[in-house]
Parts: structure tokens; C-alpha cells; sequence
């Protein structure tokens, strides 16, 4: 399985960002939860710092919205692994996150089996 | 008139008289003189004067006046000589002919003159009582004539009009627009019509949709003016109403919008964190309570999608993602997601589908039966039957989902089909339903170019029916 992958969770709502930790936890050690973000600048900002392999990304925040630290982190670093994970429903904001640089979409609410479902895209993916 | 009539009728009695005596007298004359010299032919003046006018009746005065001539010869000179006689009749001849002559041409003319007066006449009341304001302009500056409308446009009297500025009655922000409109017209180049505001009376501005046309031949032109108003505040009105309307429904869709997010937000850990609880191994009780919360979640945001869906098919014109859809795959995966629901109801589900592959939006041929599959599942009692049924058409295929429920109503069918109408909203409803479900299945099927409809009989069932065309 090799090296545990680390992850940024970008997350406004508390609940959530403590539910992705303990989803993110239960997997026998694959993952690593490096730290939280809870705007968009923020997020870029610990990108830049801690450079994590893989980020969760909330579309919805203040001060910066998703698709806009999406775009800053890409500009950034052409290689970040990035989810969107949001509640937004309409194809149209699907299509404007991945059009920005992420590399997968997940629709609240998921299961942890969605969410370890699109991890494991992402990590095939950065493999090949 | 009376008046006028009178006295045209006492100068002819007297041109008449006068005609008839100098005939008398001067016969007398050249009777007793034997006279026959240039002066003879003053005899001829009152004829013609008689001529000019008696019009045609001349022809008859003439007659008698030559009778009058030969008559009066004959008496005034008991045996006349053969040459007074001869040169007598002659002059009664000539006299006739001048006479007739005259009365032709008279007659022509004054029925040229009436034809004129009359067609001038008939001009005359088209344009003052036209309905639209009408005014002549010369050598485009100055209003030399206008009608009745003109009057109630602008607010001045004819006689106050006439010789007023055409200018003065054009708004100054129009001003070089009408100018250049009405040169163009001049050239026979601009379109027939502009539209201005016209300055009235009391500086009122009034919006008018002018024609103005040169008249040929002439330094002059016609405009015609309609007072659009009324019409233009009307208009404006309808698009403030329309604007107002436009911002309503943004505010509803972006209201739909937010509030689909904020209420899938929460559903997020409920579903989350009932599927790590999955992961344990839980008592049986637990299992149960679990598997409701999820049942429950899920059922919610089934709601919440719908709702979205509603504010996408308001937004804007959906586009549809066409691709072979093969129906009997599409209508087994729609009743597989539902068989959980009809196997809790001990319901039967039938299908009777050829295989058929037609061009359409997959995710929207799957909503459609998924809507009426569910409210057939949803209004049909436990131990019901559904049945679908599909039919190749040739150009288009038919589906009817029908059911064995409690139906609906005669007066409902036509509108089941409308946004937000639920059949039963009473407290004794069957609760889970927005009213939204049959309005989607409409909007989808319609953007496919097909039909929809119902029949049903209470109590016994419903049967929903819709076509798809096979290619878009």
C-alpha cells in the first residue's frame, strides 16, 4: 500500500470537517489528515505550506469560494490531487470545479464508501 | 344658400329679358331701317350673354329668339323684300349654332368645375374627419393646414395652427432625428414611419408615430400623426410588470438554489455517519433504527432533488444530452431502485417491453419513470398491480404506467400535471409528495418532443401515458 497519503480538509462547517477526519481515520491508516482549512484562502495558503497529496475542497466558504482556491492552488501546483466535495446540485457548478483543476466531484450527502471510492480514483489516477 | 340661389335666379331673369327685348327691338330697327351693316351683329351679345347663362337651355332661347327675329320682321314689314328675309334666317341660323355652341363648352366647364368641387369636397371631409391627426407642412417649415385631430393633438385652433412652426411641435431631443426623417422622406428613402414626441399646447409631450409624405409635384407635405401614448405607457407598464416578473422568478431560482444547498448540507453527517455506522456489527434493534435514519435521509434528499430540478427547468432552457437509450434496460434499473418500496406493499410489477433503443436524455428518461413508477407504487394499496407497458408506434414509441389505486378524480385529471397541484391537500393526504413529480415528468417529456396524459377511474386505478419520439 506504500506510504500514508496526506490530506488538507477544506471545510467551512465544523461537523463536516470532523466527520471527514474520523471517515478519513477509519481506514486502517491509509490516510493522514494533515490539517484543516476553512476558507479558500486559508487553503491555499496551507497548500503552499504543507503541500498535502491529496484536498478535500467545500465549494461554499467566505472570504474565497472553492472554485477560486481550486484555481490558486493549480496555478500553484499543476499537480494537486483536489476533491470538490459540496452540497451544490446543478451540473453547472460540477462542471466549474472540475473545469478549474479538480480532479473529482463528490455530492453531499455520501457515504464513507463514496468517499473512499473517489480517493481511490484519485490515487490510481496520480499512479498511472 | 336660399339667398345666394335667389339672386343667381333674378340676374338670369333679367339677362332673360334683356335678351328677349334687345332681340324685339333691334329687329324693329333693321326691319324699319333695312339697315344690314356691322352693327347687325350687336344683335348677337344678349345671345351669347344668354348662352353663358342658361347652359344648355341656350340651344331652346335661341329658337325662340330667331322665331322672335323672323316673327317680328314679318310683322313690322307688311310684304318684306326676298333679301331682308333670306339675311333674316340666316341670322336666326347662326344664332342657333352660336347659341348651341356656346352652351356646349359652358356646360362642360361647370361640370369640370363640379367634378372638382366635388371631389375636393370628398377630400376635404376624409381628411377632417380622419381619425389620425393630419396637418400639410410647406416647404417644411410652416403648417398651412390641419383637421380635426390636429386640433385635439396639439391643442391650438385651426387658427392658431395655420402658419405655426411645424418645428415648434417637435421635442427638442427629437428634433434632428424628424428632420432628418422627414429629408430622407423627401428623397423617398426613409421608411414610412418614425416615431417622436410631439410638443402640445401646454408643453404636454404626447409619443405620435408619424408618416409624413411629400406631395408630388409640390413643395408641400402631408404628416399624418397617431397618438401612441396611451399605447407606449401601456407598453412601458407591461415591461415593468415583466422586469418585476423576471427578478420574482431570479429570486425564487436563487432562493431554490440556496436552499437546496443549506438543506442538503445538513443531511451530509446523517447520511455520513450512518454509513460508518454500518461498518460495526450492531445488535439487530440498532441495525433497524439505522436503516430507518438512512431510509429517512434518503427520502429527503430525494425531495430536496426535485426541488432543485424545479428551479433548473424554470431557469433556463434545459439542453438535452442525447444518447441511445435502450428502454427496457432504463425501465428494470428505474424498478429495481423502486422494488424495495413495492416489495414493503407486496405489490406486483409487470412490464410488457419490446427491445427498443430510442435517441433521448437518459437521466431525464429515468426521472420520468421514476416519477410515475413511484406514484403508482405510492397511491396504489398493498397487494396492487403496476403495469408498464411499451409500444413500438413506428415513429414514436407509448408508455402507459397504470395501477390498480385509488385513481383520480374526473375534475383533477387536467391539471395533475400543473406545478405544485397535489389532488388532496387535506390533513388526511398521503404525506411524502410536494406536487412536484407529475410537473417534472411534463417539462421532461415536453423538452422530447413528446405527449402526456392520464384517464383514470376512482377507485379502480390510473393509467399514465406518455410518447417519446425515437429520434430527436
Amino acid at each position: 500500500m506504500g506510504e500514508r497519503k496526506r490530506i488538507l480538509i477544506v471545510e467551512d462547517a465544523t461537523y463536516m470537517r470532523d466527520m471527514l477526519r474520523e471517515m478519513l481515520e477509519q481506514e486502517g491508516g491509509s490516510y493522514e489528515v494533515v490539517d484543516f482549512a476553512v476558507n479558500g484562502k486559508e487553503a491555499v495558503e496551507k497548500y503552499k505550506e504543507l503541500k498535502p497529496d491529496i484536498v478535500t475542497m467545500d465549494l461554499v466558504m467566505e472570504v474565497m469560494d472553492g472554485i477560486q482556491a481550486i484555481r490558486e492552488i493549480k496555478k500553484y501546483d499543476p499537480n494537486a490531487l483536489i476533491v470538490a466535495i459540496t452540497a451544490l446540485g446543478t451540473p453547472e457548478y460540477r462542471d466549474a470545479a472540475l473545469d478549474a483543476g479538480a480532479e473529482e466531484y463528490l455530492w453531499k450527502p455520501f457515504t464513507i464508501n463514496n468517499l473512499f471510492d473517489v480517493l481511490e480514483k484519485l490515487s490510481r489516477k496520480r499512479r498511472e | 344658400m336660399s339667398e345666394e340661389k335667389r339672386i343667381k335666379k333674378s340676374y338670369k331673369f333679367l339677362i332673360l329679358l334683356l335678351s328677349v327685348s334687345t332681340c324685339v327691338i333691334m329687329t324693329v330697327y333693321f326691319a324699319s331701317t333695312g339697315e344690314t351693316g356691322v352693327y347687325t351683329h350687336l344683335f348677337y351679345i344678349p345671345i351669347i350673354l344668354a348662352g353663358v347663362w342658361y347652359k344648355k337651355k341656350a340651344v331652346y332661347l335661341a329658337f325662340i329668339l330667331g322665331a322672335i327675329h323672323i316673327f317680328t320682321t314679318l310683322f313690322f314689314i307688311y310684304h318684306p323684300p326676298v333679301e331682308i328675309l333670306i339675311e333674316t334666317s340666316e341670322r336666326a341660323g347662326m344664332l342657333i349654332v352660336v347659341a348651341y355652341a356656346i352652351g356646349l363648352v359652358r356646360e362642360r366647364c361647370v361640370r369640370a368645375q363640379d367634378e372638382l368641387r366635388d371631389a375636393e369636397e370628398r377630400y376635404r371631409v376624409i381628411f377632417e374627419y380622419a381619425l389620425t391627426a393630419l396637418c400639410v407642412i410647406e416647404h417644411g417649415e410652416v403648417v398651412s393646414l390641419a383637421n380635426k385631430e390636429f386640433e385635439t393633438l396639439s391643442g391650438y385652433s385651426r387658427e392658431e395652427i395655420k402658419g405655426k412652426k411645424w418645428i415648434d411641435f417637435i421635442a427638442d431631443e427629437d428634433m434632428d432625428r424628424v428632420q432628418n426623417y422627414c429629408e430622407e422622406r423627401r428623397k423617398g428613402e426613409a421608411p414610412a414611419c418614425c416615431e417622436f414626441k410631439f410638443v402640445s399646447r401646454n408643453g404636454e409631450i404626447k409619443h405620435v408615430n408619424a408618416w409624413i409624405e411629400p406631395v408630388p409635384g409640390a413643395s408641400s407635405c402631408v404628416a399624418s400623426l397617431l397618438d401612441i401614448t396611451e399605447l407606449k405607457r401601456k407598453e412601458e407598464e407591461l415591461r415593468e410588470t415583466c422586469e418585476k416578473l423576471a427578478e420574482l422568478d431570479k429570486m425564487k431560482r436563487d432562493f431554490l438554489n440556496v436552499a437546496y444547498h443549506e438543506l442538503r448540507s445538513p443531511l451530509a453527517p446523517i447520511v455520513g455517519y450512518a454509513s460508518m455506522l454500518e461498518r460495526y456489527k450492531l445488535p439487530d434493534k440498532e441495525r433497524r433504527y439505522l436503516y430507518t435514519i438512512e431510509q429517512s435521509a434518503r427520502q429527503l434528499e430525494k425531495l430536496i432533488n426535485r426541488m432543485l430540478e424545479l428551479a433548473r427547468i424554470d431557469g433556463k432552457k434545459i439542453e438535452l444530452s442525447l444518447e441511445g437509450v435502450h428502454i427496457p434496460e432504463v425501465v428494470e434499473e428505474v424498478i429495481k431502485s423502486l422494488e424495495p418500496e413495492a416489495k414493503e406493499k407486496r405489490q406486483k410489477i409487470s412490464t410488457s417491453i419490446p427491445e427498443i433503443e430510442i435517441q433521448a436524455d437518459k437521466q431525464k428518461i429515468i426521472a420520468i419513470f421514476i416519477n410515475l413508477i413511484s406514484n403508482a407504487i405510492k397511491y396504489t394499496p398493498e397487494k396492487g398491480r403496476i403495469d408498464i407497458k411499451v409500444e413500438d408506434r413506428g415513429e414514436d414509441i407509448r408508455v402507459c404506467v397504470a395501477d390498480t389505486g385509488i385513481g383520480i378524480p374526473e375534475e383533477h385529471l387536467s391539471k395533475i400535471f400543473e406545478r405544485f397541484y397535489m389532488v388532496d391537500t387535506s390533513l388526511t393526504r398521503k404525506s411524502g409528495a410536494l406536487g412536484l413529480g407529475l410537473s417534472i415528468v411534463k417539462e421532461y417529456v415536453k423538452l422530447h418532443g413528446g405527449k402526456v396524459w392520464a384517464t383514470s377511474e376512482p377507485g379502480k386505478g390510473s393509467k399514465f401515458f406518455f410518447t417519446l419520439p425515437k429520434r430527436q
